[in-house]
């Protein structure tokens, strides 16, 4: 796996690594042996490119339980998408609904939108990250019969881990005919999303953290029941087809794919949900690094000095925790972490600080464990150990 | 060999590669196109939206159906097409 043995790498939240051997083999092979472009030509090595972005494009309809894989576009990232349908489907004069946990790649251009004459309306959260549902149906049902035109629900935040129901959050959305956009970037991949039965929905997925690929991979999925031809296109441009129209043709993943795709990237991520295929299957991955995190809950807060942010032990939650150590800065705790015991975290806002003014941590921040599937029992032991010694130093804010 | 072969147009590529993998699986496409369903450049006779269509060998007459066998794996697997034809 190229990991380096006096490195404990808990920043998966950030980006996965290492990843499994088969995604650089995977982007190498298609650079060197089907490197031309995919969907454009109709010689062999543009169909050897063609093929291998229908094989990412069939995994993560697999990955996101969508049954049709041309409902999936692909993206830059998650924000890009988050961006296209954000600024796809909404217009002055609409209502939009979101969470308290949002990243910036959702708040940013909700901000943006509101200047722009959108209704932005943040629904409360709980001190650990839970999404407060009657206070979501409120906002989502409006004022003077203006329901929200979408409701936009971080699935699981990356600064604590709590995970949203995404069940009763679509039957909010369709009590009152919005669209639901799921930002799946810390879940898609690893974590049960089940786009199909979530009504008139949205999925903005990142390829390059659970599903184990690289970066610059990503998309926007819509579920059965979307209505794809409200989502204005927001980069127009080339794509093979429909060539004699100076139009963005209006079909699917067309639509919303304008440009040279991410052929290498693709084949990576291909090869990144083809691991965990094999590898015993994405529960059986969530599962172990659930019991990873909640150890590290579990063994942070015995810490003298210690606070753990987000979910009480045993609720729902993915593989992101939070903490603060009393005398310690994050910024030097990060620091002392990866330079004494090689243990590599994430501290501060994690561009999300709306989320953080929930958990009480604005503006300081906190420090983030993220374990992976490749992170072990030892990591943690480790990790908790570097953490020990530290307490007792008593640090230096 | 004009008539001999039968092209799947497509709007998309996307449509396409499904296509073309769910003709190639072993069984899954009847004993008329198991054998040579292959990408090609469209013909320039054929207008399509798509650059790339399905070909397949449209067999002896007598030998069975071909396009409607097409037909029927395509609209079994839900891949959308634009029309089916003969050059």
């Amino acid at each position: 796996m190229g990991g380096d043995d006096r490195i404990v790498y808990l920043d998966n939240a950030a980006t996965s690594w290492p990843k499994p051997a088969g995604v650089a083999d995977a982007m190498a092979a298609f650079l060197r042996d089907s490197g031309g472009n995919p969907g454009r030509s109709g010689h062999r090595l543009s169909i050897a490119a063609g093929r291998v972005v229908a094989e990412a494009r069939d995994a993560v309809a697999e990955a996101l339980g969508v049954g049709d894989p041309l409902r999936v576009a692909f993206a830059a990232n998650a924000t890009a998408a988050i961006n296209a349908a954000l600024f796809g489907v909404l217009r002055p004069g609409d209502l939009v609904v979101a969470d308290g946990m949002a990243h910036n790649a959702v708040a940013r251009p909700l901000t943006e939108l509101g200047r722009m004459g959108v209704s932005v309306k943040w629904i409360r959260c709980g001190r650990d990250g839970s999404i407060d549902l009657a206070h979501a149906e409120k906002l989502v049902r409006g004022t003077g019969g203006r329901a929200a035109r979408l409701l936009v629900v971080t699935h699981g935040s990356n600064v604590c881990g709590s995970l949203a129901p995404l069940g009763e959050l679509a039957g909010v959305a369709a009590r009152h005919g919005s669209t639901m956009l799921v930002d799946a970037a810390q879940t898609a991949g690893i974590e049960d999303v089940g786009l199909d039965s979530l009504g008139d929905a949205m999925v903005a997925f990142t390829g390059h953290k659970a599903m184990l690929g690289p970066g610059g991979t990503g998309g926007l999925a819509f579920s059965r029941d979307a209505d794809i031809g409200r989502v204005r296109p927001f980069v127009r441009g080339g794509t093979g087809s429909a060539s004699d129209s100076e139009d963005q043709p209006a079909f699917m993943p067309d639509r919303l794919e304008a440009g040279t795709a991410n052929g290498p990237g693709l084949a990576g991520l291909a090869a990144g949900l083809g691991w965990i295929a094999g590898n015993g299957g994405r529960e059986a991955i969530r599962d172990r690094e659930r019991r990873l995190t909640e150890a590290l809950v579990s063994g942070v807060a015995a810490l003298p000095g210690a606070v753990v942010y987000g979910p009480e032990p045993g609720r729902p939650r993915c593989a992101v925790m939070s903490f603060t150590l009393a005398g310690w800065s994050c910024s030097e705790l990060a620091l002392a972490l990866d330079e004494r015991y090689g243990v590599l975290c994430r501290v501060g806002l994690h561009c999300a600080p709306r989320a953080h003014r929930v958990l009480g941590t604005f503006p300081d921040g906190t420090a983030r464990f993220a374990p992976g599937p490749f992170t072990t029992e030892a990591d943690v032991e480790r990790a908790l150990g570097a953490l020990a010694e530290l307490a007792a130093e008593g640090g230096r804010a | 060999m004009s008539g001999s072969y039968g092209y799947v147009l497509f709007h998309t590529s996307a449509a396409a590669f499904r296509a073309e993998k769910a003709a190639r699986e072993p069984g899954a496409s009847g004993n008329y196109l198991a054998t040579g369903a292959r990408l090609v450049p469209t013909p320039r006779a054929l207008s399509s939206d798509c650059g790339v269509s399905l070909r397949f060998d449209l067999g002896e007459p007598g030998a069975g159906d071909a396009e409607r066998a097409m037909r029927l794996l395509l609209e079994a697997r839900g891949i959308p097409f634009d029309r089916i034809a003969e050059a």
